[in-house]
């Protein structure tokens, strides 16, 4: 590999790239003919064919088998490696989801690289995130998504600040019969506040997945990969005050909460894993057929630091996903469809525990009281046409369906909600003269709940969480109701100098809920590639 | 291609059999989980011949979901598996006397499995014919700047008779352990005494204080104008004693107030005494028939416990007083949901707790106090409170303090004035 494939390995060296980007920024809109001087037009254009096979080819009718690392080789058929600066902004008109914010910015820097030599592809990403999520409330921890109902909540809330390291790499190779590969990723997570309430948490996760594929027939290769993860949150609530305390809460779904241990336990950690493993059938000339079959486990455990490690609550979450389809191309023209099937089964434990001595509580009982279970049906197709190598236009089309029930046992609540959904979608590449390369795409989605039920009728312990159930019936109200999501991306790339490419690009997302809820974000970036 | 055919035959089978063994409707559905048969048994008290037990109700409250249930039924209880805190009232009527309570209760009682048997003993509610505490001040206010004041803290005492009753003797005390922390301490005395830390008794030789019917009896930690110090806090030069102590800490001595000083007998500190500001004590009042010295002499109590922390188990042993149950004549138990771990008195003394915010370090606890609630207002004007020994019941927690409702001072940081007056911190006066 050569060593420019590294430099954002290098924390001088992608210091230097972006300034070296800036400056040529510059440079690309105020002289293009340094381009016209000095091109390596052959270089240059394949480049731009990889930079438009990675964001619109047709491998993501079939994203699902590259979980296979061994499979993941196949995924692009030319390398491409870029250093890039984004600004992310977001904006609720009311707070889709009070929890995670009404809005907030970002900044971020980072490269990625996946790059072929012989029968090797090798692939990384490492990027640095630092940005500030607006009227956070009730949560005071990091990744809700992952770790709900299970979260640490105050009724105050505020800005949250955070900083998020990421890191991934892989490696897959092939013979004439076998594919292997294997890939690792770490995400480091760093999420604080400034004024009381002061959480600070800390989140490490990390993956690591490796895989073998067999030629079957053709080139067909069926994989199997194994993958892990290992989860840690930490979270700690500090409060400056001389008066006191606010309230934290363990909440445990659906706006109830863990009310023996309101108040105390601002110490608390989130330890999880999760094994799986996929299956995948997978041409690796990517023509034909697919199938590609995944099963994971989730467990982890919420515990108590400061009330002796404590074991308070835990979750398991198993999930099932198939994915099947079929791919063709030509040099004219390339068309794939393909069906998907996802369930999961998430049930939350609540530990009960006896009489404190000393400081001991020794447990009593087990009771599984939260449940939130999905079922996910689409389908999709893609029929894209060439008018020359590096422009294409290609049309989008699909439906789904969907099914989702959430319940807690004691005070009784449950949701269900049914929806069907509707996407419509196209995106173009343009090459034009001069060695542009114009891209854009648009993608609207319609989602359409029906047969919607909930009972939020069982009594609360607690006034104090009114305020939660209140949020968690807005977050049903939104979800129960028709939304659209619009999603327009134009970027433009342009050789600067050698082979290398500057690209500029923005993206609009404008969702639209129900009760003239609007929730807005962009996001603009500059990337380097080469 | 024919291996294809069949490959993608098995693959598209897999597929259906995954989605028709996962059901997304979810198995946890009201009433699904086992529930707990409860074998509930009261033994009873032995009663006036002739009476009647009416209003009979059994509460489960949840400690781990703070969730109540009360039934009317012995029969046929079932709740979630869990801790819980049992309780039993119902009232006795005998011909010719006047209604009484019939009270039983037991903490942390573990119902799991299919069934459990719990055995409560019922004991008849013990008038005394004494004072009763009618509010304990322990939070104390806040300064302008946000920061904590300390010194204005009180326990008011109340004459709820039609009598005039004498206080000289009695004894204030505060529990040697916390509400909030439990240990197997050994020996376990509770069924005949208090375990106390503090204890000050008002001076006189029997009728130097009398308490008229309806009237309080104000017991100050420092009986000053605190206005000076504390634009927020209120005036207790009117108080009728104050608690002082000589002070062995240079840094932290106590002020010698207007108001006359109570007896100390003894109590734990070296500098001097507050009530603990977020309760977690129980405080109570008892009429002790010894001199100082003798009890002093006969009364220590030593106690073993075993302290278990992250880095091991340590026995330890510690020292303090112990109060015979008979002696004391009102108690009231404070502590906050999110800490409370046991009752520090028999359950004859004090079965219940109250409390000033619902955690430790609560902000919002300043300028509050606990107070006995108003039972009725005779005909007189005499307001005549609750006291069925058990806090929980007998008191209003999180009330504004009376002292700031009578002068109208500050009810909280920002310095607003309080406006209303009421008997209980619920009732308003006319």
């Amino acid at each position: 590999m050569h060593p420019k494939d590294l430099r954002w390995r290098n924390p001088n060296a992608l210091i230097m790239t972006k300034a070296a980007t800036l400056i040529l920024l510059s440079l690309s809109f105020t002289g293009g003919s340094i381009y016209a001087a000095n091109a390596d037009s052959a270089k240059v254009a394949d480049k731009e064919h990889a930079l438009a096979e990675q964001r619109h080819g047709l491998w993501r009718i079939s994203r699902q088998a590259f979980n296979n690392p061994a499979v993941n080789q196949w995924r692009l058929a030319s390398g491409l490696t870029s250093v890039d600066v984004a600004y992310d902004y977001r904006h609720d008109s009311a707070p889709v989801d009070p929890r995670l914010g009404d809005g907030g910015r970002s900044f971020s820097g980072g490269a990625e690289t996946y790059t072929k030599y012989k029968n090797s592809t090798l692939w990384g990403h490492g990027s640095y995130r630092n940005g500030k999520n607006h009227n956070v409330k009730w949560n005071e921890t990091a990744d809700m998504d992952l770790i709900y109902p299970y979260v640490l909540a105050d009724s105050v809330g505020g800005d949250m600040k955070y900083e998020e390291y990421s890191f991934s790499g892989g490696y897959a190779a092939s013979s004439d019969r076998w594919a292997w590969g294997a890939e690792m990723s770490y995400i480091a997570t760093l999420q604080y506040r400034d004024v009381d309430p002061r959480p600070r948490n800390i989140t490490g996760k990390l993956d690591i997945s490796a895989g073998a594929a067999y030629r079957i027939t053709g080139d067909y290769f069926a994989g199997l990969s194994l993958n892990f993860r290992k989860y840690k949150q930490t979270n700690d609530i500090d409060f400056k005050s001389e008066m006191g305390v606010d309230k934290v809460f363990h909440l445990t779904g659906l706006g109830t909460h863990y009310n023996r241990f309101a108040g105390t336990g601002l110490s608390t950690y989130y330890d999880g894993y999760r094994y799986g493993l996929t299956l995948d059938l997978y041409p690796s000339g990517g023509r034909g057929a697919f199938v590609s079959a995944a099963l994971s486990r989730f467990t982890f455990d919420n515990i108590l630091t400061e009330i002796n490690k404590l074991p308070l609550t835990s979750v398991w979450h198993n999930a099932v996903s198939v994915q099947a389809g079929w791919l063709s191309r030509s040099t004219e023209s390339q068309w794939g469809v393909s069906g998907l099937f996802s369930a999961y089964r998430r049930h939350g434990k609540e530990n009960i525990f006896g009489d404190a001595t000393s400081g001991v509580y020794p447990e009593i009982a087990s009771l599984e009281m939260f449940a939130d279970n999905s079922s996910t049906f689409s389908a999709q197709g893609e029929w894209g046409r060439r008018f020359s190598r590096n422009s294409s236009f290609a049309l989008r089309l699909g439906g789904g369906w969907m099914r989702r029930t959430t319940a807690y046992i004691d005070p009784w609540r449950y949701t269900l909600i049914n929806a069907a959904t509707a996407t419509a979608g196209g995106d173009i590449d343009l090459a034009l003269p001069g060695g542009w390369l114009i891209g854009g795409d648009c993608t609207v989605t319609a989602r359409l709940p029906y047969s919607c039920r909930h009972d939020f009728t069982g009594t609360g312990t607690d006034n104090e969480l009114r305020q939660l159930e209140q949020i968690e019936e807005w977050v049903y109200h939104l979800d129960s109701h028709r939304s659209i999501s619009s999603v327009i991306n134009l970027s433009a790339a342009h050789p600067i100098t050698g082979s290398y490419l500057l690209k500029v690009g923005a993206t609009y997302t404008h969702d639209a809920y129900t009760a003239s809820v609007k929730s807005q974000s962009v996001t603009a970036n500059i990337a380097f590639i080469f | 291609m024919n291996r294809t055919a069949h490959l993608l035959t098995a693959a598209l089978l897999t597929f259906g059999a995954l989605t028709a063994t996962t059901s997304c409707d979810d198995p946890l559905t009201a009433g699904q989980t086992t529930q707990t048969e409860v074998m509930l048994k009261i033994v009873m008290p032995q009663l006036p011949e002739g009476a009647v037990i009416t209003d009979q109700s059994y509460t489960f409250r949840n400690v781990t979901s703070g969730k109540n249930i009360v039934f009317t039924d012995p029969d046929g209880i079932y709740v979630m598996p869990g801790l819980y805190d049992v309780s039993y009232s119902a009232k006795v009527h005998t011909e010719g006397s006047a209604e009484t309570t019939l009270r039983a209760n037991s903490s942390s009682v573990t119902l799991t499995g299919a069934s459990a048997s719990v055995e409560l003993t019922a004991y008849n509610n013990i008038e005394t014919d004494d004072l009763i505490i009618a509010e304990v001040f322990f939070t104390g206010t806040v300064r302008p700047t946000g920061n904590q004041y300390y010194g204005d803290d009180y326990v008011k005492l109340y004459n709820n008779t039609d009598h005039v009753i004498y206080a000289d003797g009695l004894t204030l005390f505060e529990s040697r352990f916390l509400t909030t922390e439990k240990y197997n301490y050994t020996p376990d005395i509770m069924d005949q005494a208090m375990t106390v830390q503090a204890l000050y008794t008002i001076p006189g030789s029997g009728t130097d204080v009398p308490v008229q019917p309806g009237e309080y009896l104000l017991l100050a930690d420092t009986g000053i104008d605190h206005r000076i110090s504390n634009p927020n806090s209120f005036d207790l030069t009117h108080a009728d004693f104050e608690w002082y102590d000589v002070s062995t800490k240079p840094n932290n001595m106590d002020i010698d107030g207007p108001v006359a000083n109570l007896d100390k007998w003894y109590c734990y500190t070296l500098s001097f005494w507050v009530l603990h500001n977020r309760g977690f004590r129980t405080f109570g009042i008892a009429r002790i028939p010894l001199d100082r010295d003798t009890y002093l002499k006969e009364y220590l109590y030593t106690f073993e416990y075993d302290l278990v922390t992250n880095v091991g188990t340590f026995p330890m042993s510690q020292s303090a007083y112990r109060l015979p149950n008979e002696w004391i004549v009102d108690a009231v138990t404070t502590s906050v949901a999110s800490e409370y771990a046991w009752q520090v008195c028999t359950p004859a003394i004090d079965c219940g707790w109250t409390s000033c915010g619902t955690m430790d370090h609560d902000k919002s606890r300043y300028f509050h106090s606990v107070r006995r609630k108003l039972l009725y207002v005779t005909d007189d004007g005499r307001a005549v409170f609750k006291d069925t020994n058990n806090s929980s019941e007998d008191f209003n927690s999180m009330c504004i303090a009376s002292e700031i409702e009578l002068q109208g001072t500050a009810m909280d940081s920002e310095g607003t004035p309080c406006t209303l007056k009421t008997y209980d911190g619920v009732t308003p006066m006319p």
